[in-house]
């Protein structure tokens, strides 16, 4: 119950992120005029928020399967680092680990790897929960959107601020923990470059960046000390 | 209307095209998992990460016209004091994303800076 108590406690800035960032995806997602459902349907099978919000445009626009599959790839190619994190956190169950890896968005990991339990069972647990709260969290919220958005009109101008200011707190959260400057000096010029050079694909871009001066960063490290 | 089944396949589409990019760490060979440049990078890549999802969500915002980014930087603003002042993640999000809607929903810096 511990586990359960402490990832409650460190969700709780996701549920408040999640559901009014679900019921703007089921707003804009009605529009498609689809059953009210399916906005929830969306968050339980893909969990990918920002391909979420992406992919109405795409699906008003009847693009190919194709082209969805890349959009979706491009814009979650962030991800591909981040259970780099992860490997001595997660159980090794052949059903919980996929569905841990499934669940593993940019909220879900600032949440894990803010927080380790010592007990190494105890934290599997709180791995778990964490994620099981963060998924009942955002399919709560699509699906609240698509059944409010079925009813009422909504001016939902400015509710997605509440995504840039979970990413703000969780920056700051992350300066506290490794007390280092580097990574954010890095990220910024990194950024900003992107934004500059390929603004579409600013994410893949910057993080390929970020990654290769880390890595680069962490070479120079052994090679002084050996 | 979209077709329920085209969008029905575009969700198990989409589903296919994130689990790959969320399990790639893990296919790595175990006997490399406790490189001492992954647990770098593991412990370094999060921050870096943070602020690049920051940037990348301002990626929207209005910098060279009316209103110059301002009520984004303002709310920024709001989320970082409250957060140093209190360290309470509900209430810096809450208290920033409130600022912003009132800022956007009222037009309010449009307003200021017309009569400028």
């Amino acid at each position: 119950m511990r586990a359960f108590r402490r990832a409650f406690k460190s969700s709780i800035p996701v549920l408040f992120g999640y559901v009014p960032l679900g019921v703007a995806f089921g707003l804009l997602f009605n529009t498609l005029g689809c059953p009210w459902f399916y906005a929830g349907l969306s968050g339980l099978v893909v969990f990918a928020g920002s391909a979420q919000f992406l992919c109405v445009n795409l699906l008003a626009a009847h693009a190919s399967l194709a082209a969805i599959f890349f959009a979706t790839l491009s814009l979650n190619l962030r991800h591909m680092f981040f259970g780099f994190s992860m490997f001595h956190r997660f159980p090794e169950n052949r059903w919980l680990k996929p569905y841990l890896i499934f669940g593993l968005t940019d909220e879900t990991y600032s949440v894990l790897t803010a927080t380790k339990l010592e007990n190494r069972r105890e934290d599997e647990r709180f791995c778990l929960w964490v994620t099981f709260l963060n998924h009942s969290y955002w399919v709560l919220g699509c699906a609240l959107g698509g059944l409010l958005g079925s009813r009422f009109r909504f001016d939902t101008r400015g509710f997605d601020f509440v995504l840039t200011a979970l990413f703000v707190v969780l920056a700051l959260e992350q300066a506290f923990a490794v007390k280092r400057a580097f990574p954010f000096v890095i990220a910024g010029a990194a950024g900003a470059a992107a934004l500059k050079i390929c603004p579409k694909q600013m994410l893949p871009f910057s993080l390929a960046i970020v990654f290769a001066i880390l890595l680069g960063k962490s070479l120079q490290t052994e090679d002084k000390d050996g | 209307m979209a077709d329920r089944f085209y969008v029905l396949r575009a969700f198990l589409v989409m589903a296919a095209a994130t689990f790959p990019t969320r399990v790639f760490p893990f296919l790595v060979p175990k006997k490399y998992r406790n490189n001492a440049h992954l647990k770098f990078i593991g412990l370094y890549l999060p921050p870096a990460v943070m602020l690049l999802l920051v940037l990348y969500c301002l990626q929207g915002a209005n910098f060279s016209a009316v209103p110059y980014g301002i009520p984004e930087i303002l709310s920024i603003v709001v989320v970082v004091a409250a957060h140093l002042w209190k360290r309470h993640g509900l209430l810096s999000i809450g208290l920033g994303t409130l600022c912003y809607v009132f800022l956007v929903q009222t037009g309010i810096i449009e307003r200021w800076l017309a009569l400028l």
